[in-house]
């Protein structure tokens, strides 16, 4: 049977204080969330025709460059059409925050 | 006794001998005057006898006033470079939780030189109050008695020599701060998302562009302080690098706007804060930093956000940017969160 929805909660299972954009910087970055748990969901989610959804409650926040990183990467890898059509993102604490890890998706390719 | 044998063989013993005992002289000499540097290259300080006095101005903040405390900040390093600071503050009469880590920040670079620095506290209760309980004799000496509990602030600091963070952005030295915030304010060690990310960017921006050399890291200093009467935390981050438009790391077309004065150093803020300067390193998804902290700001999600580094003088809040007349040497973060 195929799932139709992955979930994957950053707090529950990579940490409750999100850390800086690259490895090199600190612990728990943002590089290292997309390496170990954001980019393998994706494809698995992908792969099996589902969606991920990922949840951002829970955390003690999280640094612009640690979401640009992770999610801003993951688009510039997979494309922004397929992030959009595969990634569903919560957050009830800060919702702002859903909007703007959207503007990262869009702008992940766009250099300033 | 009479030394008997004098012959050749023994001049030329007594004489190697001799040589020998010059040359490791020699060398202990030259092993002491490198032990006496260190490692960072920097002559050991020096020790003063001789007291100078410097006192602060009536209005210790800076973000209230920036040039009297520029001013301040100036004296006592020039002072310290010729004998012990005493720092008079009796005549303080308001004060900002900001100043009180330009003081901290002041005290450390003046201790570089090898001065002592003291001083007294102000007479008027309210800013005497702010400076006992804001976690800054935690970083000072205080005779028995005076040593209060920090009450209602937290400071900490990372600084090359004796702190241990090992990260370029501690996110439990951020949360810890925000939590005592929190708890103060609301009873309840509650995170705060606008001022996490905030730290972040501001350790992380310290750390990769403040200091003057690539091998040296720039010292900064983090506080909180729960202001009571305005029901409200400030928060303050920090540091004496080379300030953002000193940084070397400058994008081509910041340097060329400040540089050739198209746009003065408050009008560049702004932009920055705008996010229409773009990034260091002219990579895709980067430079959302200061623009970050401005949108929370405009959105209300924290008050009051400034920033003083160099000439420029910004207040995302009100929208007023001014240029300074005197330097700034460093960048200065404060924004406040309320109930």
């Amino acid at each position: 049977m195929i799932a139709s929805r992955l979930d994957l909660s950053i707090a529950k299972e990579f940490t409750e204080f999100p850390g800086p954009r690259k490895r090199t910087e600190g612990e728990f970055s943002g590089e290292q969330f997309l390496a170990e748990l954001l980019r393998p969901r994706f494809v698995a989610a992908r792969d099996a025709g589902a969606s991920l959804f990922v949840e951002l409650d829970g955390a003690a926040g999280y640094p612009t460059s640690f979401l640009e990183e992770a999610f801003g990467g993951l688009a510039r890898e997979f494309g922004v059409e397929e992030v959009r059509r595969v990634l569903e993102i919560h957050c009830a604490d800060e919702p702002y925050l859903v909007d703007q890890i959207w503007k990262y998706v869009d702008e992940a390719t766009t250099r300033k | 006794m009479k030394k008997l044998i004098v012959g050749e063989k023994w001049k030329r013993y007594l004489a190697s001998r001799s040589r020998h005992e010059l040359r490791a002289k020699t060398r202990f000499t030259d092993y002491r005057r490198r032990k006496a540097k260190s490692h960072l290259g920097h002559a050991r300080p020096k020790h003063f006898k001789k007291d100078g006095i410097v006192s602060g101005p009536r209005v210790f903040s800076i973000i209230h006033n920036p040039i009297g405390m520029i001013d301040f900040f100036d004296q006592m390093e020039h002072m310290a470079k010729r004998r012990n600071v005493i720092v008079n503050l009796s005549n303080v009469e308001s004060m900002t939780p900001d100043a009180i880590a330009g003081l901290l920040a002041a005290i450390h670079r003046c201790k570089s030189t090898g001065a002592h620095v003291k001083g007294n506290v102000p007479r008027s209760a309210a800013p005497k109050k702010m400076l006992n309980e804001s976690g800054f004799r935690n970083y000072v000496h205080s005779r028995v008695g005076a040593r209060e509990h920090a009450e209602m602030g937290r400071i900490a600091r990372f600084t090359r020599s004796s702190e241990a963070f090992n990260n370029r952005f501690d996110q439990f030295l951020a949360t810890d701060l925000i939590q005592f915030a929190n708890q103060r304010l609301r009873g309840q060690a509650l995170p705060h998302q606008p001022s996490y990310s905030v730290f972040s960017e501001a350790m992380l921006n310290t750390w990769n562009h403040a200091s003057r050399s690539e091998d040296s890291r720039e010292p900064w200093w983090a506080s909180v302080y729960v202001d009571e009467d305005r029901h409200c935390a400030c928060f303050t981050f920090l540091d004496r690098g080379v300030g953002i438009f000193g940084s070397h790391n400058l994008t081509l077309k910041l340097s060329l706007l400040s540089n050739l004065r198209v746009l003065n150093s408050a009008q560049l803020l702004k932009q920055i804060f705008k996010g229409e300067i773009p990034s260091t390193t002219r990579e895709a998804g980067r430079g959302n930093g200061i623009p970050g902290m401005y949108a929370h700001c405009r959105a209300g999600r924290i008050k009051n956000l400034t920033i003083i580094s160099n000439h420029a003088n910004g207040n995302a809040e009100s929208e007023t940017y001014v240029v300074l007349p005197k330097e700034f040497v460093g960048t200065l973060l404060y924004w406040e969160i309320g109930l």
